[in-house]
């Protein structure tokens, strides 16, 4: 091949780039179109289904946040989602208040919460220097933790068995009450509000902020000394993450009616590091879609054999770093790459 | 306006590591639009030195005022703010990011002494990088990345540039062409550059220092400095 036909082929690939990015869009657009009028189509149970696959899929995309856009991997993050489904299920069943007040305080108990734990635990760490693996161990703790606390303060939490009874979401504005009682005006409230926190991220991440995250995670010295304070940015970035992984959790629970210890603990935090993975690390759309495809997946064996499930699920998590280090979002490229380079061999 | 007294104001800057004094009471001053160049042998000291001046470390004695304002132990991102910009001896460019991205994320906006902020395009035209202005900066060649450097450090609006071996691993036009980038585009802000390469000295041809084991053994114009015995002896070797 000789210099001329490789700079040819080179801007041939940017071209093709080019090309596929728009159907890639074009592709998003229908699945959302598709979830969008699921209630016309799907029964009640599949409705309530993917509900709960987009609260994870929101609940992957605050991790994505973090971990896509700054490096920092919580192994922790389902403390922040059970803070709030664990705030929500206190406020809601414990103080007695009128169901609309209830409803707002448990949101904003629940996601201030997981904030506020994020705030705390964040500030020593970042502020103090910890990064990597060291600030990663201590997100692992934070969750084994949280969940000892869920289990063993058993008057406020429940303890094993969880707290049962979280009412349906319910607002009143200008005394018009309003209860998030049927599952498909529950179900487009989750889609809207899920479509509106990412498209917000992702347009905050496409500007001058995210080149900054990216800078801040290609080599945070050097952010600073062109004047940036990474902590603050870090530490921003770990909270507003926290925050919707609490609002993900509190929105979940009054889904689900209940809460439980393994909402909050060490299992679900391995678990979204997962759907973050599959999805594609750092690309916002592909926790939604890693969600969905490893529950997907996960109804399919289980369906065979329970025992099946999570012999599969570790070999489907290595064969992804593997072959799909950036996830299915890649899938395309990926093929491409992998084609090209058998090509070669043979 | 501080008009009279120097820009940067290093005064008896010790800096111990250990049991070992990498830096013994070196006072240094530069004013505005000055550039100075700090040579010396391996191990003198010189990026210790601009490590106490730009913030990275902390000296163990001595105070730092730049521009009226005591600068010791101020944490980095402050000292940027306030005019000060280094660029390191390695090329530390982002390298996910395009050049043009890369000026902008050392876009901070606040211009000194009145002159308005630079923009990127005037930062690209300067250095000479506007060609380049998407490609990735991963991909660029050494003396790409030192340049951008440059120029991602002219884009903080700094009134001090401290410049880490600017030329180190370039070829010997490359260290002209930075020479000449250096009279051009920096030619109002003043400029601290540590330096191995002697045809780069030479070619700035500005007030030297000489350091040695951690003290300051000479300072003069760059002519003065080679021409002096006892920087031959220690630094320039006995011909």
């Amino acid at each position: 091949m000789s210099a001329q036909d490789q700079i040819s082929a080179a801007a041939r690939a940017t071209a093709r780039d080019a090309t596929f990015a728009r159907p890639k869009f074009v592709l998003i657009a229908a699945g959302w179109l598709v979830l969008a009028s699921l209630p016309f189509w799907a029964g009640a149970y599949n409705i309530a289904t993917i509900r709960d696959v987009l609260l994870f899929g929101l609940f992957a995309l605050s991790l994505d946040f973090l971990w896509g856009r700054t490096g920092i991997l919580s192994f922790g993050h389902a403390a922040f989602f059970g803070l709030g489904a664990y705030g929500m299920a206190i406020v809601t069943i414990k103080l007695g208040l009128d169901p609309a007040s209830a409803s707002l305080l448990g949101l904003l108990g629940g996601t201030g919460l997981a904030m506020l734990a994020a705030l705390v635990v964040g500030y020593f760490l970042i502020f103090s220097g910890v990064r990597g693996t060291y600030l990663t161990i201590v997100t692992l703790a934070l969750t084994v933790i949280a969940q000892h606390i869920a289990i063993g303060w058993s008057e406020v939490t429940g303890g094993d068995s969880g707290l049962i009874g979280v009412p349906p979401l319910t607002f009143e504005l200008f005394g018009w009450r309003y209860a998030l009682s049927d599952p498909s005006q529950f179900y487009w409230f989750v889609l809207l509000l899920a479509s509106i926190i990412l498209l917000v991220l992702w347009r905050v991440l496409s500007g001058r902020y995210g080149h900054i995250l990216t800078a801040i995670e290609d080599n945070e010295l050097r952010a600073r000394t062109i004047g940036h304070h990474t902590d603050r940015h870090l530490l921003t970035v770990f909270v507003v993450s926290a925050g919707i992984a609490g609002l993900a959790g509190a929105i979940y629970a009054t889904g689900t009616g209940f809460v439980a210890p393994d909402m909050i603990g060490l299992m679900l935090s391995t678990e979204v590091i997962m759907w973050v993975a599959v999805g594609g690390r750092g690309t916002l759309v592909g926790p939604f879609i890693g969600a969905f495809v490893v529950w997907w997946l996960q109804q399919k064996i289980s369906s065979i054999d329970t025992k099946l499930w999570p012999m599969f699920i570790g070999l489907f998590f290595i064969a992804m770093v593997f072959l799909f280090p950036n996830g299915v979002m890649s899938l395309g490229e990926r093929g491409r790459q992998l084609r090209a380079r058998l090509w070669r061999r043979a | 306006m501080t008009t009279g007294t120097p820009l940067l104001d290093a005064r008896a800057l010790q800096r111990r590591f250990g049991g070992l004094t990498a830096i013994r009471d070196v006072s240094l001053t530069v004013e505005r639009q000055e550039t100075k160049c700090i040579i010396g042998p391996n191990g003198a000291g010189k990026s210790t030195f601009l490590n106490l001046l730009c913030g990275t470390l902390r000296p163990t004695a001595g105070q730092i005022v730049f521009d009226g304002i005591d600068v010791t132990g101020m944490p980095l991102h402050r000292i940027a703010r306030i005019g000060i910009a280094r660029k390191f001896q390695v090329p530390s460019v982002f390298g996910r990011l395009t050049v043009r991205q890369n000026l902008s994320v050392a876009e901070i906006g606040t211009a000194h002494d009145g002159k308005a902020p630079n923009t990127v395009a005037e930062i690209l035209h300067k250095l000479d990088l506007t060609e380049i202005a998407d490609r990735s900066a991963g991909d660029l060649a050494h003396g790409q990345k030192q340049w951008l450097e440059i120029g991602m450090a002219m884009m903080t609006n700094p009134k001090l540039l401290l410049l880490d071996e600017p030329t180190a691993g370039m070829t010997v036009e490359e260290s002209l062409k930075t020479a000449e980038l250096l009279r051009t585009a920096c030619a109002d802000i003043a400029v601290i550059a540590i330096e191995h390469d002697m045809r780069f000295v030479r070619a700035l041809d500005c007030h030297t220092v000489v350091l040695h084991q951690g003290a300051l053994i000479a300072e003069g114009p760059f002519a003065d400095i080679e021409a002096n015995p006892m920087v031959r002896d220690v630094y320039l070797g006995r011909q």
